[in-house]
C-alpha cells in the first residue's frame, strides 16, 4: 500500500473535471457559427514500461491523464464542402445578376418596349390614314419619343447595373485581401499555440470560418501544412502560405474582347497584387461577377443596341425617300438622328423633332396627302428581321441564360446545403450526447472521490489505529 | 451520417421553410396579378411566343383601323358614284327624248339646260370631299379636285392603305379615271364635263350627229363608271372578309396569349390551397424540433 492510490484518483479527479469543462464549452458554442465540436483525449497514465533490475513496476497503472484534445473535423468532408462552396458561389452570384438584369428589361408586360414599339408602328399608319391631320402626326412623334426614351431609359440602367456590379467587385476583392490577412495571422498564432502545446481550436475554428469565405468568394483550394497551418491556393498561385499573403486587386481598361469592343466599356480583370499577372481558374461568386460585367452585361446592352440600330436604320431607310407636308422642302429627311444607333443615343432628328408637318408619310411620287409610305414604315411591325424581332430575341435569350442560371443555383444551393449538414453531423454539437456524457463524467469524477475517500480510510486504518496496544 | 447535431436540424429545416414560403409567394404573386409569366426566364419560348402575339395583335388591331378607314373611302366612292350614274342617266334619256321627238327651238334650249345642269351637278359630284380631302383628288392637298371650269386640280397618286397583313389596297380614284381625260381639241373624246357641254350644245343647235355620238360617248363614260362602282364595291367585299377572318385571328391570338400569360384560376387556387398546407405543416415541424433533449428526461 503506498500514497499511489491518492495520485491515482486525484488524476481521474483532475481529468473528469477538464472533461466537464469541454463539455461545457461545446453546450455554450452549440449554436456558434463555425464552432467545431472538441473532445477531451484521455489515455492511462502510463506505467514504466521496462522495468529496472531492482525496482519491479507495480501492476497497476497510474491512474489517468489528459493526452490532448480532439477537434471533431474531417478533412475529406471539408475537401468536398469547400469544392462545392466555389461553385455554388459563381451559380448563386450568376442567378442574381440574371435576376436583376431581367427585372430591368420587364417583358411580357403592356408598358414595355415591346409594346411602345407596336404603339409606334400604329401611330405611323394612323397618321397615315389621315396624312393631313397635324394631331395623328403628333402623336407619332410623342410615340417615338416615349420609345426612344425608354430604349435609352434600359440602357442607362444596365450601364448603371455594370457599374454597381464593378463596385461591389471592389468591395469582395478588399473584404478578400483583409480575410487573407487575417487568415495568415491565425496561421502564426495557432502554430505557436500548438508549439506551446495549447489548445487552439478556436483560433482553427475562425481560420476554417475565414477560408469558407474566400473559397466561396474565388473558388481557392487549400492545403493543411505539418506545422498546422493552413495554405490557400488560387490557380498555382499562392493566396496564403504560412504567415505571407498575396493579395488580388482589380485593374480596369482596355476595351472588351470582340464584338462587344465599340460598347463603351472598359475591361475589368482580377490581378494578382504582386506581379500584376491575370488570376487563373477563378471560381467562386468573384468569377460570376466578372463575368456578369464582362460579358452577361454587355451583351445584353449590345442586343439592345443591336434593337435601337434596326430601328434608326430602317425607319430612316424608308423616310428619306418620301417627303412630308410640304412636298418641295420636306424632302430627304430622317426620322431618327442618324448618328444616335446605339440605345444609348437613339433620338428624333433635327429634321422632324417638334415639326409634325415633316413627317414623310407619302411616298416619292404620291401627292402631299399620299400615305403609302406611312403605312409602309408602319408594315415594318411584320419584319422578321426588324426591331421588334430583335428585341424577341433578347428577351427570349435572356430568359434562357436566367432560367438556366436560377436552376443551376438551386441545384447547386440543394447539394451544398446537403454537404453542409454532412459536415455539422461531423462538428457540431449534440445537445443529447453532450449531456450523456456530462453524466459519465459526472458520475468518473464520484467514483473517484469515492476512491480517494477509500484510500484515506485504508491509510487512516494503517496509521491511526494500527501498532497502538496498550497506548 | 449517423451522428446529428442538435442544432444543425434547425438550418436545414428553415431552408425547407423558405423553400415552402417562396413557392408560396410565387402562387399568391400570380394569382395578384393573374399572370403567369412575369419575366423572360418564367418559360423563355412561352415570353417569345407571347410577345409576338402581342405585337401580332397590335399590328392587327392597327389593320382593322385601317380598314376601317378604307371602308370609308370606298364607301363614299361606291355613293358618289351612284349618283353620278344615276345623273349620267337622266342626261342620257335627255338625249335621247332630244333624238326622238320633234321639239322646237325652247324645247331643245329646255334640255340643253337641263343637261348643263346635270354637268353642273356632276361637277359637284367629282369634288365629294371625305375628311376634309377631295375623294377623286388623288393625294392632292389641294380642297378640290376640279375647278369651277371642270378643270382637274388633283394629282395621279392614289391613297393605298393596307388592310390586312400583305393586302395593301387602293382605295380611291382619281378623277379622270372616273371621269375621262380632258381633250383641249376635241371635247367630245373629252372628260365627261366637256362632252356634257359639247352634248348640250349639240341638243341646242339639233345637231342630229353630234346628238348620236354624244349618246355613244355617254354609254362608253357609263360603262367606265359603272366599272369602277363594281371594283370598288368588291373591294369593299374583300375588305369586309378580310376584317372578319382577321376577327378570327385576333381571337385566336387573343386565347393564345391569355392562354399562355394568365394563371388558370383553378388550378392556382388548388396550388395556393395545397402550397399553403405545405408551408404551415413546414412551420409546425421546425416549431416542433429541437424542443427536447435528454435534459427533460434527467432528474
Amino acid at each position: 500500500m503506498s500514497f499511489s492510490a491518492l495520485n491515482t484518483a486525484l488524476t481521474s479527479l483532475r481529468a473528469q473535471r477538464r472533461a466537464m469543462e469541454m463539455i461545457g464549452h461545446n453546450v455554450a458554442n452549440a449554436n456558434t457559427d463555425g464552432y467545431t465540436r472538441r473532445r477531451v483525449d484521455l489515455d492511462p497514465a502510463g506505467h514504466v514500461s521496462v522495468g529496472g533490475v531492482w525496482s519491479r513496476p507495480s501492476s497497476t497503472g497510474n491512474g489517468v491523464e489528459v493526452s490532448g484534445i480532439t477537434r471533431m473535423r474531417e478533412d475529406f468532408v471539408d475537401m468536398r464542402v469547400r469544392q462545392q462552396l466555389g461553385v455554388s458561389g459563381t451559380a448563386t452570384r450568376l442567378a442574381t445578376i440574371y435576376d436583376q438584369i431581367e427585372s430591368l428589361i420587364p417583358e411580357p408586360s403592356d408598358t414595355g418596349i415591346s409594346a411602345q414599339m407596336s404603339a409606334f408602328w400604329s401611330a405611323f399608319s394612323e397618321a397615315a390614314s389621315r396624312p393631313g391631320d397635324l394631331g395623328t402626326r403628333s402623336a407619332v412623334l410623342s410615340r417615338a419619343t416615349t420609345l426612344a426614351g425608354s430604349l435609352r431609359t434600359a440602357s442607362e440602367a444596365l450601364g448603371g447595373y455594370r457599374t454597381q456590379l464593378q463596385a461591389d467587385m471592389s468591395v469582395t476583392v478588399s473584404q478578400l485581401n483583409s480575410d487573407i490577412g487575417e487568415i495568415a495571422s491565425l496561421n502564426g498564432a495557432i502554430v505557436a499555440a500548438q508549439a506551446a502545446g495549447v489548445d487552439a481550436g478556436d483560433l482553427q475554428d475562425q481560420r476554417d470560418l475565414l477560408i469558407d469565405r474566400v473559397v466561396s468568394t474565388t473558388g481557392a483550394t487549400t492545403k493543411s501544412e505539418d506545422d498546422g497551418s493552413v495554405s490557400v491556393f488560387l490557380g498555382g498561385k499562392t493566396l496564403v502560405r504560412g504567415t505571407r499573403t498575396e493579395g488580388l486587386a482589380v485593374t480596369v481598361g482596355g476595351p472588351l474582347d470582340p464584338p462587344l469592343d465599340t460598347l463603351p466599356f472598359q475591361q475589368v480583370s482580377l490581378r494578382w497584387a504582386g506581379d500584376g499577372y491575370g488570376v487563373q481558374s477563378l471560381g467562386g461568386s468573384l468569377a460570376a461577377d466578372l463575368d456578369g460585367i464582362g460579358r452577361v452585361v454587355p451583351n445584353a446592352l449590345a442586343q439592345l443596341d443591336a434593337v435601337a440600330s434596326a430601328l434608326v436604320t430602317s425607319v430612316n431607310a424608308l423616310h428619306v425617300t418620301g417627303h412630308g407636308l410640304d412636298a418641295t422642302a420636306d424632302v430627304g429627311l430622317n426620322f431618327f438622328d442618324p448618328a444616335g444607333t446605339t440605345a444609348a443615343t437613339i433620338s428624333l432628328s433635327a429634321d422632324v423633332a417638334g415639326q409634325p408637318s415633316r413627317i414623310a408619310l407619302a411616298g416619292g411620287l404620291e401627292g402631299d396627302l399620299g400615305g403609302a409610305l406611312g403605312h409602309q414604315i408602319a408594315t415594318l411591325a411584320e419584319s422578321t428581321t426588324g426591331p421588334d424581332s430583335i428585341f424577341r430575341n433578347l428577351v427570349g435569350r435572356l430568359g434562357v441564360e436566367a432560367q438556366t442560371a436560377a436552376s443551376s443555383a438551386a441545384i447547386q444551393e440543394r447539394i451544398s446545403g446537403q454537404l453542409q449538414q454532412e459536415r455539422q453531423s461531423a462538428t457540431g454539437v449534440n445537445l443529447d450526447e453532450e449531456l450523456a456524457a456530462l453524466v459519465a463524467s459526472q458520475r468518473a469524477y464520484e467514483a473517484a472521490a469515492r476512491i480517494l475517500t477509500a484510500a484515506d480510510e485504508m491509510l487512516d486504518q494503517l496509521i491511526n489505529r494500527t501498532g497502538v496496544v496498550g497506548r | 451520417m449517423n451522428r446529428i447535431a442538435t442544432f444543425s436540424t434547425a438550418p436545414a429545416m428553415l431552408q425547407d421553410v423558405f423553400a415552402a414560403q417562396r413557392s408560396l409567394a410565387d402562387i399568391q404573386r400570380q394569382i395578384a396579378s393573374g399572370k403567369r409569366l412575369q419575366k423572360g426566364s418564367d418559360g423563355p419560348a412561352q415570353v417569345v411566343t407571347t410577345l409576338d402575339h402581342r405585337a401580332r395583335l397590335a399590328r392587327s388591331e392597327q389593320l382593322d383601323r385601317n380598314a376601317d378607314q378604307a371602308r370609308q373611302w370606298l364607301g363614299a366612292a361606291d355613293l358618289t358614284t351612284q349618283t353620278v350614274i344615276g345623273r349620267m342617266t337622266e342626261a342620257r334619256t335627255l338625249l335621247v327624248q332630244a333624238r326622238s321627238s320633234a321639239l322646237d327651238d325652247r324645247g331643245r334650249e329646255a334640255i340643253a339646260n337641263q343637261i348643263r345642269d346635270i354637268k353642273a351637278s356632276l361637277v359637284e359630284s367629282a369634288n365629294t370631299m371625305l375628311m376634309g380631302r377631295p375623294l377623286f383628288g388623288g393625294t392632292t392637298s389641294g380642297t378640290q379636285a376640279y375647278d369651277a371650269g371642270g378643270n382637274y386640280v388633283g394629282d395621279t397618286g392614289s391613297v393605298t392603305i393596307p388592310v390586312s397583313v400583305g393586302v395593301t389596297m387602293s382605295v380611291s380614284r382619281t378623277g379622270p379615271e372616273v371621269f375621262g381625260t380632258h381633250d383641249p381639241l376635241d371635247p367630245m373624246s373629252g372628260d365627261i364635263f366637256q362632252q356634257l357641254d359639247a352634248i348640250a350644245a349639240a341638243v341646242a343647235s339639233n345637231d342630229v350627229d353630234g346628238i348620236g355620238m354624244g349618246i355613244t360617248k355617254l354609254d362608253a363614260a357609263m360603262d367606265r363608271v359603272e366599272l369602277i362602282q363594281v371594283e370598288l364595291g368588291s373591294r369593299m367585299v374583300q375588305v369586309d372578309d378580310l376584317r372578319a377572318s382577321a376577327a378570327v385571328q385576333d381571337d385566336q391570338l387573343r386565347a393564345a396569349v391569355s392562354e399562355l400569360e394568365d394563371v388558370d384560376y383553378a388550378e392556382a387556387a388548388v396550388l395556393l390551397k395545397s402550397r399553403t398546407a405545405a408551408y404551415e405543416a413546414a412551420l409546425a415541424v421546425t416549431a416542433q424540433v429541437v424542443q427536447k433533449s435528454l435534459l427533460d428526461f434527467l432528474r
